[in-house]
């Protein structure tokens, strides 16, 4: 039975202790308002298409109007001259011009296409404009392979319909946010261990599991505080907020068991924050998954922030609900339970 | 002033500093820094469209050669696979934009004129420009496979004389940085903080040693880890340059003025708490040139208000563009100026009381 008479006054000295510290709540104020800023200043917007200068004066503009309707991928802007062609490419309004014979068509007058692209463009973008300019060439000259090509598209289409990279980051930084504060969770119970009072407290009534709990709700305040405050001001609270608030919760309840984990098992300050670090960065990786996919293979559903990660892109950029965060969230939690009770058994033989 | 106090120190300080959080920090976050640059600029930052291929014909013999010559393609990433299984996956996942399935005897049957099966499997998640890209290359490469002649020749004409800058350039100045910086002036400053606060750094100068003593001690350290650092991203970067000799006179200078920086900040502060609230609120400073190298757009002049600049300009002007000492002279003279301007600084808190 939990008596949280008593884990209330520790609760609040640690809050006021943290709080107490102008430094760390400096940094993590300042901190907050770097990835809300940073957030805020990304683009909101996918660049999708190849937009591409044309002077065509003996393509009729239907064909070309059709060629942007097959290929979505490319967008043209029409230039009235071949100088009006290399003034869009050097304004960057277009990342090539493409200036098109008449003849084109007439192999008899070997066509030459000319291609204007800045000085600057990198090496692998030139030869994809090449081929680009190519595969244009093909199919106003109608020279294409006969090819029967059967496609199928794997996963949702999003072609049109990207998620902004800035939101494909809304993982990174709640499981960054609230991940940092493993290293605060360890603290709280390293600096009990460090000046001794962890034994004075353990002989007064409260037991190890009261103690862990008082800590372990410090450390899950902190954390979970944090993270809502990101995700709303990131506009990750604006569809299903309950269940994104729960993943917070969650993921401020793993932070808490892996710091105590930690904790419960270094000798000094200097070594929790040595092995905090290491955590950090290991549960760091599964959102990189998210801003990158393909990036990270099967062995990142092992790190339980995966689950966070996967469940905050879920409700924050797919528009998912409780049928597909169920799954990630039961996983998490049961991470939950099994660090948790590992950080009190270990602190418990350590200190009884 | 004794060597051997120094040395004594010196050792002391490598044998336990090098446990110490900050140490740590300065030799893990640049080489962290360098794999995600390379992982990033190398691959995905880099935005190529990645095609996997798996051609059926392969295990019965009837290889195709469109695998070979989309594999020889610069502007695409590319994987062959030998199981359909593993193609799906790998697209299903986004790890490809695009898997091509050949069919069994595909070149011959495109070969003799008839119409050849060719399954593409697209992530939904892939750019649309990705997909036409890969689309217009396997065309043209088909073309190509059997002979059917280009309708047009392309002519490239390339405008503006600004050489091309890939995000693996820019961004290598704040690796270079943050290898000079943080073990230069991070670790004396922080050891000197630490030894305020545990109020040993009086009775360690109530010993023989003096105040300068210490200082020129835990800067050599700071020095010392700055410069194997700066020479082990270089080296692991490929960027020692075509004299080497040269660039690491210039690592060392810029990791003694980055030390003098760390001393400095170290006799000022008085806590640690101050010291990172003060490095954060210097940061942009210190880093200042590099992100003029990071965005093009930033004229180049703005930088060169910076003192690091002279630190970072002649490092990468003789590592990356070949350049020699007549091309740098004049930002290394500035550079040798602020370092004995910090030094002078140095000398003068040396004689203030320790603690």
């Amino acid at each position: 039975m939990i008596r949280w008479h008593t884990i209330l006054p520790l609760v609040q000295k640690d809050l006021r202790l943290y709080f107490g510290n102008r430094f760390y709540a400096f940094i993590t104020a300042l901190s907050l308002a770097a990835v809300i800023i940073a957030y805020a200043l990304m683009p909101d917007t996918v660049d999708e298409t190849f937009r591409l200068a044309m002077y065509a004066p003996g393509v009729p503009s239907s064909v070309l109007a059709a060629m942007e309707a097959e290929e979505e991928g490319l967008e043209i802007v029409r230039a009235g001259t071949e100088q009006d062609l290399s003034a869009l490419v050097l304004a960057e309004e277009a990342v090539a011009g493409l200036a098109v014979p008449p003849s084109l068509g007439d192999p008899a007058a070997e066509p030459t296409i000319t291609l204007y692209l800045l000085s600057s463009t990198e090496t692998e973008m030139r030869d994809m404009l090449r081929v680009l300019t190519r595969g244009i060439a093909i199919t106003l000259s109608g020279a294409a392979p006969d090819l029967a090509v059967s496609s199928e598209i794997l996963g949702a289409d999003r072609g049109g319909n990207q998620i902004p990279t800035r939101d494909r980051m809304r993982p990174l930084f709640a499981v960054l946010v609230v991940m940092l504060e493993v290293l605060g969770t360890a603290s709280l119970l390293t600096e009990e261990i460090e000046s001794g009072t962890i034994r004075a407290i353990l002989t007064t009534p409260l037991s190890t599991r009261e103690l862990y709990v008082a800590k372990g709700a410090t450390g899950l305040i902190l954390s979970f505080t944090q993270g809502a405050i990101v995700m709303a001001c990131v506009g990750g609270l604006s569809h299903q907020p309950l269940l994104m608030l729960l993943t917070l919760a969650e993921a401020a309840l793993l932070v808490t068991a892996v710091g105590f984990l930690i904790s419960a098992s270094t000798r000094d300050m200097l070594s929790t924050m040595g092995v905090g670090m290491v955590a950090l960065i290991l549960l760091s990786i599964p959102p990189f998954g998210v801003l990158f996919p393909g990036l990270i293979s099967g062995w990142g559903r092992a790190l339980p922030s995966h689950y966070v990660a996967s469940a905050v892109h879920e409700l924050a950029n797919l528009g998912g609900g409780w049928a597909q965060v169920r799954a990630p969230l039961a996983i998490l939690l049961g991470y939950d339970i099994v660090l948790g009770g590992l950080g009190i058994l270990v602190t418990q033989r350590r200190f009884q | 002033m004794s060597a051997r106090r120094i040395l004594a120190l010196m050792g002391r300080e490598y044998a336990h500093g090098s446990r110490e959080l900050m140490f740590i920090m300065a030799v893990v976050i640049p080489l962290l820094f360098s794999l995600v640059i390379a992982l990033l600029v190398g691959t995905l930052a880099a935005g190529l469209p990645r095609l996997g291929v798996l051609d059926l014909g392969a295990a019965a013999g009837e290889r195709s050669a469109l695998p070979a010559r989309l594999a020889a393609r610069e502007s695409i990433e590319f994987r062959s696979y030998a199981d359909e299984q593993a193609l799906r996956g790998d697209v299903q996942r986004g790890a490809l934009d695009m898997g091509l399935v050949l069919a069994s005897g595909a070149d011959a049957t495109l070969l003799q004129g008839q119409e050849t099966a060719m399954q593409v499997l697209v992530w939904g998640e892939s750019l649309l420009k990705h997909r036409t890209a890969l689309s217009a290359l396997v065309a043209g490469e088909v073309m190509d496979l059997v002979g059917l002649e280009s309708p047009v020749r392309i002519e490239t004409v390339l405008l503006g004389d600004e050489p091309p800058l890939p995000w693996g350039t820019r961004l290598f100045p704040m690796l270079v940085m943050s290898a000079i910086l943080l073990g230069g002036t991070m670790v004396p400053a922080a050891a000197l903080v630490q030894e305020k606060q545990a109020r040993t750094l009086r009775a360690l100068t109530t010993t023989p040693m003096t105040f300068a003593e210490v200082l020129v001690a835990k800067g050599a350290v700071g020095a010392s880890l700055s410069l194997i650092m700066g020479v082990i991203i270089l080296i692991g970067n490929g960027a020692l340059g075509s004299q080497p000799g040269l660039t690491l006179g210039l690592i060392a200078l810029g990791s003694l003025l980055s030390a003098e920086l760390g001393l400095i900040l170290g006799v000022l502060v008085g806590d640690i708490s101050t010291l990172f609230t003060v490095i954060k609120g210097l940061g942009i400073l210190l880093y200042a040139p590099a992100l003029v190298y990071l965005f093009p757009s930033i004229p180049a002049w703005i930088g060169r208000l910076f003192p690091t600049y002279y630190m970072l300009a002649p490092i990468l002007d003789t590592s990356l563009h070949g350049a020699g000492w007549g091309d740098i002279a004049g930002d290394v003279a500035i550079l040798a100026a602020v370092t004995v301007l910090a030094g002078v600084v140095v000398a003068l808190l040396a004689r203030r009381d320790p603690a």
